[in-house]
């Protein structure tokens, strides 16, 4: 079993609310976004487009982030989700600089969206035991909604349908036939991570 | 302690109130406004959450965080709190999506600057920098207040109160949409704030009967989108971003006329266009369809529209034979004959005639005439759209409408026109923006794709095409009432003087500031809006602060402290949707799904308010119970029974108050049958019903020549000669327009002539585009204060910036990130913001992405992100559209560097 994503560019408008789904599912920090759509222009007036590229963290077979973590806090399970224990994670920042896709954040607080009012709100509240401040988090591909049987918080709200989750190692999965018939390809992948999210251009 | 999250809210509002009087809150009250009180309630929520035992539920309901609201969610509450939203597998329209806004909701609620318990003023003096001194004050003083001083105007006179409402309270069957209340208190002077600066309905409403067109997808091989946004440019998660990107991809073409690339355009072709030039452009279609192709649907002309009909040489009416009916010329036989003879052979649609001593021709004879120095270089001049792509876009869009084949859809056999024409505001919101409106649905007609497969259509209505004793759709819908001339005027703001206008609200502030020029016999005394802000719905933010400070009284129900509040004697906190019970119908069609018609969405409560908010309809209750404007007949649970047309076995007893509850109740059962109650509804969130597939063309109720869309513009001319008329008759002039200005636009051809799109200007050279975004759009839901929506926005690199084409900006010395003011012809001037360059919009632009800034003394600082381009819109005369008296969106601009 190896959960992936592909993410097909070609179908994607940029409307973040992939971004938004996951900050709202896992209560991220301000300025936090376990994922993002990055976006670019191509060529020149009137032949411009922009182009854009939803980014998360690629839970790679071969995680070099998982490799650095000197606490062993970075595991690649079993199922193929990279995830960070915020218990045993010290915020040594090895992970970070060792990510060669800029998916990981170091929390530095817990601070909620309202620190001039001195304030926490009803959410802010239920969602904060879920971030530890001084460690390392990310997107852990909704792990605990896929072990309720769902689908990812990104993938689910997808409103052009541009993410397609499912089990790679799964030769009969829908994801599998899209990396194969797409030939998607993975971001750096001569980097050698083996990366699960495959993108469709 | 047992102490439930509402009683702990309502206790400690009760107590902050106590305290802010004693502690003399006008003092206390700096820049940051209301905000010491609301640093009070710190712990609040945290309190009432350790009160409340552990629960967890999951209730599907409505999203209201956008202009409609047909995505069905799933809400995730526990111990009472919104901790998770998701789409609803099961929503008819959205099937598990949830767009960028409906994601945002629990920061939309969880919000700490939001009113939580109705304030008054202390300080007299009103300005957007003023500090208004708010004081607390309890729900009962609030409603007695209000009910005082609305019952003492009522007895007065009940025109003297105006009221505006807008989208973010549609969700209200009372308050919302529907206008019961201002019916009930006897105002005309009501209307919708948003409707000026979204005029997309008239035209349309004219030709094909419905609320709004949409090219249809799933027949449709080449659409070409004038104007600008479609699904995949404000990303909604209903069905349509999905289905227009399958359609792209699945060989569907689509040219997106605009001045800025949007996302749509960037999955289909873009055609860069200047902002505020379509009637150019679109006239030149059409001359390349009637003078170089000569090719058009010559049997849907002749059957489904007056194309065929005689038009007097006046070119004021059909000409008519003794019976009143519309004539034709019957070429094979050569005599006028009435369009529905028996008789007749053929249709001419074109030559000159002699009828009844005039020299009369057919309605499509005097398009294709007028519209002969139209060609594509003329245009090209205008619009800067090659003339050759002109000629391709004319010719694709008759190659693909396969004139002349049918389809089975069902068994019936329907006309198959797999091309049109769309339009959206941004094309329709300019000087001759429903002008041009009118000429793309010209451009529809002479190929046959009106209401049919593949073409441009409206929702499935039955009633939607019924023909008029002259054979023409009847344009049913309250966006074709065209107003009758009164004298003295029946509203306020004198709409007699638009005869189509719709909902120019904002024309109240001129009649306020100059009476005479309106000949007013009396003047508004009372303001109260709910949901509704001038200021990012409107423009001329001086005129319209000027204007509210000549109210004696204004009470506004707001989500947060906005423009309207600091002018405000009353603020009443709103609900949002989650914290009440809310519904929504939609009748429209639904792209991929479009069996689904008359859809419904709603829920009973998702949570408790989280503040000292209360559900909307029922403060209107209230409020009308303590003025005596309850109960019994033409009071407000009699025109509710009345309005939302409940059914006379459902109504509402006159001499109880209903909760709200009830109220959606009776409307439930009555559109959908007794067995929808609102406990049946609530289990599943959503309501609807389906027809044939065929059904979902307005063509399949009224084949063949059973009705005809209007080609002469029958509408405009008759408006125009009423209210050339009307101002005769009563001796008066028009406030803003001359004799000859309406003469050239109301008329049943459509001709151009320049606008100031086209004014060479050296020093105002660009022409101002504001664009949607997902995150931004109507700011329904609060989004400009939303963190969550602010993040996201920053991610675009052009949020909150004054974009640029890069050669513009390179012509005018000016790099990324320079700072620059941006300043209309009026003198106003805002900035400074950074500069972004872009290739993704045309030269003569200045974008702004998103919009609905605000300003004003103590607002959510996130607010002031945003960019308030509506600052820059003017409201005079000279800056609308001379049809609905939309507000043209596009003004001349300037920028100087800071």
């Amino acid at each position: 079993m190896r959960y992936g994503m592909v993410i097909d560019t070609s179908r994607c408008v940029g409307c973040n609310a992939c971004a938004v789904a996951c900050k709202q599912i896992h209560g991220t920090a301000p300025g936090v976004f376990w994922n993002h759509v990055e976006r670019w222009e191509e060529g020149s007036y009137p032949n411009a487009r922009m182009k854009y590229q939803p980014v998360m963290c690629n839970h790679c077979a071969n995680a070099p982030c998982a490799e650095v973590c000197p606490v062993g806090a970075t595991v690649v399970a079993e199922n193929g989700i990279v995830t960070v224990d915020k218990e045993r994670c010290m915020g040594c920042r090895y992970c970070v600089a060792a990510c060669p896709y800029d998916a990981r954040t170091f929390l530095m607080s817990t601070e909620g969206y309202y620190p001039e009012l001195g304030i926490k709100t009803g959410f802010e509240e239920t969602k904060e035991f879920l971030h530890e401040a001084g460690t390392v988090e990310k997107c852990i591909l909704c792990n605990d909604r896929i072990a309720e049987g769902k689908e990812p918080a990104c993938s689910k709200a997808c409103p052009a349908r541009a993410r397609i989750f499912g089990d790679l190692a799964d030769p009969t999965s829908t994801i599998a036939h899209l990396v194969l018939q797409h030939q998607a390809h993975g971001l750096q992948e001569d980097l050698g991570t083996g990366p699960s999210v495959r993108y469709i251009s | 302690m047992d102490i439930s999250r509402r009683s702990f809210v309502k206790t400690t509002a009760g107590v902050l109130a106590g305290t802010a009087v004693a502690a003399g809150v006008a003092g206390a009250a700096t820049e940051a406004g209301f905000l010491p009180l609301l640093q009070a309630t710190e712990g609040m929520f945290r309190e009432a959450l350790a009160a409340e035992a552990p629960t967890k539920t999951v209730t599907p309901g409505l999203c209201h965080s956008c202009h409609f609201a047909r995505c069905s969610l799933n809400y995730t509450v526990e111990d009472g709190v919104l901790t998770e939203v998701e789409g609803n597998p099961n929503g008819p329209w959205n099937e598990g999506k949830c767009c960028v806004r409906g994601q945002a909701a629990p920061a939309f609620v969880y919000n700490p600057y939001r009113v939580k318990t109705p304030m008054i003023r202390t300080n007299p003096e009103k300005g957007l920098d003023v500090d208004p001194g708010w004081v607390e004050i309890g729900w009962d003083e609030a409603i007695g207040m209000l009910a005082e001083k609305m019952a003492a105007l009522r007895a007065d006179d009940s025109r003297k109160l105006v009221w505006m409402h807008g989208f973010p309270v549609f969700y209200n069957l009372i308050t919302g949409m529907y206008g019961i209340v201002p019916a009930t208190f006897g105002t005309p002077n009501t209307g919708m704030i948003t409707g000026a600066l979204c005029s997309v309905h008239l035209s349309n409403s004219l030709v094909q009967g419905g609320f709004a067109q949409y090219p249809d997808f799933a027949y449709g091989k080449y659409i070409l989108a004038v104007g600008g946004t479609s699904a995949p440019n404000i990303a909604p998660g209903d069905g349509a971003t999905s289905y227009i990107v399958d359609a792209l991809k699945n060989g569907t073409r689509m040219v997106v006329v605009d001045p800025r690339c949007s996302p749509e355009a960037e999955l289909g072709e873009w055609q860069p266009i200047r902002p505020g030039t379509d009637l150019a452009y679109l006239l030149a279609l059409i001359n390349v369809i009637l003078h170089e192709e000569d090719r058009y649907d010559a049997w849907f002309l002749k059957n489904r529209t007056t194309g065929s009909y005689l038009i007097n040489e006046a070119q004021s009416d059909y000409l008519r034979n003794e019976a009143g009916k519309p004539l034709i010329w019957d070429s094979v036989d050569a005599a006028p004959k009435a369009f529905d003879d028996p008789t007749i052979n053929d249709f001419a649609l074109e030559g000159v005639y002699t009828v009844q001593g005039e020299k009369v021709s057919p309605s499509f004879h005097l398009l294709k005439q007028g519209t002969t120095d139209y060609t594509p270089e003329w245009a090209e001049e205008i619009t800067t759209v090659p003339a050759a792509n002109i000629r391709t876009q004319a010719r694709d869009l008759l190659d693909n409408a396969l004139i002349g084949s049918t389809v089975v859809i069902n068994g019936n056999e329907l006309p198959l026109r797999p091309a049109c024409v769309f339009l959206s505001r941004g094309m329709t919101n300019h000087r001759d923006g429903h002008v041009a409106f009118w000429t793309a649905m010209l451009v529809n007609q002479l190929i046959g794709a009106v209401a049919v497969p593949g073409g441009n259509v409206v929702a499935s209505d039955p009633g939607a095409l019924t023909p008029d004793a002259d054979g023409v759709v009847i344009p049913e819908n309250f966006h074709t009432r065209m107003w009758p001339w009164q004298f003295p005027h029946e509203m306020f703001q004198a709409q007699e003087f638009v005869p189509y206008g719709f909902d120019n609200a904002f024309r109240v502030n001129d009649a306020l500031l100059e009476p005479e020029r309106y000949q007013a016999d009396y003047k508004p005394e009372m303001f109260i809006s709910v949901g509704a802000n001038y200021f990012n719905k409107a423009g001329d933010p001086e005129r319209t602060s000027a204007a509210l400070r000549e109210y004696q009284f204004i009470a506004t129900f707001s989500y947060h402290i906005d423009e309207h509040a600091l002018f405000a004697d009353l603020v009443i906190p709103d609900s949002t949707y989650i914290e009440q019970a809310a519904v929504y119908n939609f009748d429209m069609y639904r792209p991929g799904h479009p069996q689904l018609v008359n859809s419904t969405f709603g829920h009973k409560h998702i949570i408790d308010p989280v503040f000292d908010n209360r559900w909307i309809d029922e403060v209107w209750m209230d409020v009308a119970e303590r003025m005596e404007m309850l109960y019994g007949p033409g009071q407000l649970v009699f025109l509710t029974n009345i309005i939302l047309g409940i059914r006379p076995d459902l109504w509402l007893d006159l001499g109880t108050k209903p909760t709200q509850e009830e109220v959606i109740d009776r409307w439930l059962r009555t559109r959908y049958g007794d067995e929808m109650t609102l406990d049946t509804f609530a289990e599943t969130g959503f309501a609807y019903e389906e027809v044939s597939g065929d059904k979902v063309f307005n063509y399949s109720y009224w084949p063949g020549s059973q009705t005809r869309h209007p080609l002469f513009n029958i509408y405009f001319k008759r408006a125009g000669d009423q209210l050339r008329a009307g101002m005769r008759e009563a001796g008066v002039e028009h406030p803003g327009w001359d004799n000859e200005l309406i003469d050239f636009y109301y008329r049943g051809i459509p001709q151009w002539r320049p606008t100031h799109a086209v004014e060479t200007s050296s020093e105002f050279d660009l022409l101002g585009v504001l664009y949607k975004t997902p995150e931004m759009i109507f700011d329904v839901s609060g989004p400009s204060g939303n963190p969550w929506s602010v993040e996201a926005m920053e991610t675009r690199p052009e949020f909150g910036k004054i974009c640029l084409n890069t050669q513009t900006a390179e012509k005018k010395g000016l790099a990324e990130g320079d700072e620059v003011y941006v300043e209309n012809r009026g003198g106003v001037r805002i900035g400074p913001y950074p500069v972004h360059t872009t290739e993704l919009l045309h030269p003569d632009c200045l974008g702004i992405a998103g919009g609905n800034g605000h300003v004003g003394h103590g607002i959510n600082p996130r607010m002031k992100r945003s960019i308030p381009y509506n600052h820059l819109l003017s409201t005079g005369w000279d800056a609308v559209d001379v049809i609905t008296g939309a507000i043209d969106t596009s003004p001349r601009l300037k920028v100087t560097r800071a």
